[in-house]
Formats: C-alpha cells, sequence, structure tokens
C-alpha cells in the first residue's frame, strides 16, 4: 500500500517535471530549422522596373532562412542582415563589389550559428532603398535557396506615395548644404547635408510620383557652384537652378536647425517677408510638418534669408528640426521619420498648387 | 660689417621703447593723450542714453566706467535677452568695449553663449552711423550653425551695436572683409537694422 502510493507520487512527480521541461520545447520544437550553411554569394546588375538596380544574392543549403535587418543610418552606409541558425560555410568573408549602388559585403559569424552579413551601400540605406526576398532552389539553373537583396539607386517605397494638386507643376527642390559644408553636425555626428538630401529626394520621388516635375538644386553630396566657392556664389548657384528653369513655379530649401544650447528643439519655416504667396507657402508647410513631425512647433517666420530672399518665385526654407538636440538628431537620422516629413512636405505642395 | 649694422639698429631700437616706456607713467602728453581725450569727446557726445559714471582711475589715464547693454539668446533660441555690463572705456572705445564684453560670453542661466570662444575681435568702427564689425576667421570656422544659431548670432551683435542709438546699422565683417553669410542662410552682403522681432 505504501509502497504503491509512493510509486504514483514518484510518476505523477516525474510526469509534473516532465512537463515543465517539456513546455518551452514545444514551442521551440515546432519552429525547429535546420542549420542553414550559406553557399554562395553572387552580384549582378539588373533592371527592376524600368530601373537599373544591383541584385546580391546569398545562396543557401536550406529553405526558410530566418534574418533581421538593422542600419547604423549615421555611422556607415551599410545594411546588416543577421542571419540566426546559419553558418557561414565556405563563403569568404569580404567580397568587392563593383556597382554604383554598393561598394563591398562582409561575412562574418559573430558566435555559433550567428551569421552577419553586411552591406556596404553608396548611398544612405532608406526604406525602399532595398528589397529583400527568397527565392527556392532551382535545379535546373543550378541556384541554391536564396535570401535575394535588391538595392535600387532610389528610394522606391517613396515612389509609391502619390500627392493631389501637383500634376503638371514645375518644382524646385534645395537640399540644403553639401559637399564642402556638410551644414550643422549633431551630437554623435550626423550631417545636415545628409539629413536634408535624404529628405528632398523623398520629396522628389512623391512629387514626380504624383506627376510633377522637380528640379534638384543637387542629387548628391556635393556642392552646386563648387568646392570652397565663396558663400554668394554657392547661395546664387542654388537660386540660378530655379531662376533658370523655365516654368519653375516654386523654390523650397530644406534645412537643419542649430543652436549653441542643446536644448533647443523644434520645427520652423520661413519665407521672405512681403511675399503673401511665400507666406501662405510657408504657412502650409509648417502645418503639415507639425502634424507629421509632432515636434515643437516655433512658427512661420520671416527672415533675410539668401535663397528666399534673391528667389523671384514663391520660396520658403524649412527647418525640419534640430540637428544639435540629441533626440531631434536621432529623428532627423530615422529614415521612417524622413519619409513621413517628405510626404508632409510633397502634401503642402499639393494644397498650395490647389489653392487651400 | 652687416653684423655691426644690425646691432647697431638694435641698439637705437632699444633705447627707443625704454625711451617710450618712460614716458607712459609720467601721464606723458604724448600720443596716448590724443588717444584718450578721443575717447572722452565721444563718450560725451552720448552721455545722454548709456548712463557714464566717472571712475577714480588712479593711474591718471581717462578711463570711464561705463554701463552697456549687450544680448545673449536665451537657451531655446527664441529670442534674445538684454545684460547689463559695466565695461571700461579709455583706452577702448564705447562700441569695442561693449563687443568686447559681448564675446566674454554668459554663464548665468537661461541665456547662452552663441558666439563661438574661439572668435576674436578684430575692430569696430562707426562711421555714418554704420557700424564695422570685424571678426576673426574663427566665427565662422567654428559655428554651430542653423538658421536659429546663424539669426541670434548675428542678432547679438547688430542689437547689442544698435544700442548706442548713433549706431543706425551694422555691417559685419570677418578678417577685415565683408562677407555673404556666416553659416549659408542670413544675407549679410547688406548693413542690417537693428532685429527688433529678436526682442520680443
Amino acid at each position: 500500500m505504501f509502497t504503491k502510493l509512493s510509486h504514483v507520487c514518484g510518476l505523477l512527480l516525474l510526469g509534473v517535471m516532465c512537463l515543465v521541461m517539456l513546455v518551452p520545447q514545444i514551442g521551440e520544437a515546432a519552429r525547429r530549422e535546420p542549420v542553414h550553411t550559406m553557399q554562395s554569394v553572387k552580384t549582378a546588375e539588373t533592371t527592376i522596373d524600368g530601373e537599373k538596380a544591383l541584385r546580391i544574392e546569398l545562396g543557401f543549403d536550406n529553405p526558410n532562412v530566418s534574418y533581421s535587418t538593422s542600419t547604423k543610418p549615421y555611422l556607415q552606409k551599410q545594411l546588416i542582415l543577421d542571419l540566426k541558425n546559419t553558418e557561414p560555410g565556405k563563403v569568404k568573408s569580404d567580397y568587392k563589389v563593383k556597382s554604383k549602388l554598393a561598394k563591398a559585403i562582409h561575412v562574418d559569424e559573430l558566435e555559433s550559428r550567428h551569421t552577419q552579413v553586411r552591406i556596404d551601400f553608396t548611398n544612405p540605406v532608406l526604406d525602399g532603398t532595398y528589397q529583400i526576398h527568397e527565392e527556392a532552389a532551382d535545379r535546373k539553373a543550378r541556384k541554391p535557396h536564396r535570401l535575394v537583396i535588391d538595392i535600387f539607386p532610389r528610394s522606391h517605397a517613396a515612389s509609391s506615395d502619390k500627392v493631389d494638386g501637383v500634376r503638371g507643376h514645375v518644382i524646385v527642390l534645395d537640399p540644403g548644404h553639401g559637399g564642402s559644408d556638410t551644414g550643422a553636425v549633431g551630437p554623435t555626428g550626423v550631417t545636415e547635408a545628409s539629413v536634408t538630401l535624404s529628405v528632398a529626394q523623398q520629396v522628389d520621388a512623391i512629387l514626380e510620383n504624383s506627376g510633377a516635375r522637380v528640379i534638384m538644386t543637387r542629387k548628391s553630396d556635393r556642392d552646386v557652384y563648387g568646392p570652397y566657392a565663396s558663400d554668394r556664389q554657392e547661395l546664387q548657384a542654388r537660386v540660378n537652378v530655379g531662376e533658370y528653369t523655365p516654368g519653375a513655379e516654386l523654390f523650397l530649401s530644406i534645412h537643419c536647425n542649430a543652436f549653441s544650447n542643446p536644448s533647443a528643439h523644434g520645427m520652423e519655416t520661413y519665407y521672405y517677408g512681403g511675399s503673401s504667396r511665400g507666406e501662405r507657402l510657408a504657412a502650409l508647410l509648417n502645418e503639415e510638418l507639425e502634424q507629421a513631425g509632432g515636434l515643437l512647433n516655433r512658427g512661420v517666420k520671416t527672415a533675410n534669408f539668401y535663397v528666399i530672399k534673391h528667389s523671384s518665385m514663391p520660396a520658403s526654407l524649412v527647418e525640419l528640426g534640430f540637428i544639435t538636440n540629441p533626440r531631434e538628431e536621432a529623428l532627423l537620422a530615422d529614415a521612417s521619420y524622413q519619409a513621413k516629413l517628405a510626404r508632409a512636405i510633397a502634401k503642402a505642395l499639393g494644397r498650395y498648387f490647389q489653392g487651400d | 660689417m652687416k653684423h655691426y649694422m644690425r646691432y647697431a639698429l638694435l641698439a637705437v631700437a632699444a633705447v627707443m621703447l625704454l625711451l617710450l616706456a618712460g614716458c607712459n607713467p609720467s601721464g606723458g602728453k604724448g600720443a596716448d593723450d590724443g588717444s584718450s581725450s578721443g575717447a572722452r569727446a565721444e563718450s560725451s557726445a552720448t552721455a545722454g542714453k548709456p548712463q557714464a559714471s566717472s571712475s577714480s582711475s588712479s593711474a591718471g589715464a581717462k578711463e570711464e566706467k561705463l554701463t552697456v547693454k549687450v544680448y545673449y539668446p536665451n537657451e531655446d533660441g527664441t529670442k534674445l535677452l538684454a545684460v547689463k555690463r559695466q565695461v571700461t572705456v579709455g583706452k577702448t572705445d564705447k562700441y569695442t568695449a561693449a563687443m568686447a564684453s559681448l564675446l566674454e560670453g554668459t554663464k548665468e542661466k537661461g541665456q547662452t553663449t552663441i558666439i563661438p570662444k574661439q572668435a576674436k575681435l578684430r575692430s569696430v568702427k562707426v562711421e555714418n552711423g554704420i557700424a564695422k564689425v570685424d571678426f576673426s576667421q574663427e566665427i565662422v570656422k567654428n559655428f554651430v550653425g542653423g538658421s536659429t544659431g546663424e539669426t541670434m548670432l548675428v542678432g547679438s551683435v547688430v542689437d547689442t551695436l544698435t544700442e548706442f542709438p548713433e549706431v543706425k546699422k551694422v555691417q559685419i565683417l570677418v578678417a577685415g572683409k565683408p562677407v555673404e553669410t556666416l553659416g549659408g542662410h542670413m544675407d549679410l552682403s547688406q548693413p542690417l537694422a537693428r532685429m527688433k522681432d529678436l526682442l520680443k
């Protein structure tokens, strides 16, 4: 009797113990994947949606590769893929890429079965500048299971966006600073020139996609007049892009603000005093940027700024936020935040032309 | 031969220096007197506005203490705050003294120094109501940037100098030359009137 009871107890205890030990493994067992081993790293120029793109194919021995992506937007133009449960196998640790879109691919096993692939982009790594999908093995083509990374010269995500009211209009976008002039620099090193270019490029994509004609004063990290020109030459060169473009209707200069006290924060928009159309433009931009960006609204202001003063068309200069404020610096460097601001700017321009 | 010439010149220079040095403490009637009387003339011309208080400078030089207003931006760069400073005029005129005081910066809570501390004041000259203030290159090189940074920097200079009623406009020079802008936003090619909207 006693022995039987202890038996039952023992069995029960064993059962409970088994259950306890099994529970966390039930989920894992369902998801258990074979260890992947990388087989190949290949690159090729390709054309996607009529646009040149770079295709990188990472080959694996098994399907269902699990990966996560990350970027360090203000440190490097690098896309990082973390591959869990993956070994690098026999692929090399560094590949040089001959392309205008990427420079190199690095493969490292950070810890056992955790492989990291880092791709050095030429342009900032933004939402929509790359796409990743998986492709099954193709025995006829002798291709293994692949993770395919397509890199585009400009954001594809933004260009799928559309706004009303800009069709047929000619708009000049001026990404502030660039080239020999980084503009203001944030506490962790984010430069004003890189943020303004990135946002302007996305505004450009949305507007073009909505049927507007956009002229950018610069499309890359460069001076508009030339390196180390006088300030007047550089600023006048930007104004001239608008002045010498037939039919140009509006000049928008995109900037990030800075101050010697890091606590200064917020967004503001400017127009040249006396220009009523400039005032309306600045007011609409202010309204949309406040709504989308959510920063302190420092208001619609007038100022004696060169590019808005010397442009003969309605003009505005927007200060997206303070790059010298740590919180706003991080936001300004964030790809999805930039996309939000770009959409807001495009929307404001649409409202401007619609006579809203 | 050449060596002798050089020594002779050095000796002459040394003697002249000694003579000049001897002149000064004796409250001399040389070049020193001229400049201090000039300063006196300036301060008497404007005795109305900035309160001049005669000082008992023991050296006998014509130095006076003067209270001036200099302007510093607030912490978030939304406006300029007036700060009263006592400066000594005599050897330097009141414009230079006020600007030098502004360039010292501020440590007061709620105020921010915007002019880079590396920047040096080269000169301030007032002619026909226009003050030309000349800074060293560092005012551009070490400038923080931004529309707000630039507006506040220029505003603090312009409003500090136009505090003197005879100064109507201010032109900023860098290393002796007129500049078009400091940070790539403001058009500084023309002299600027008092920036009143920063004082609200």
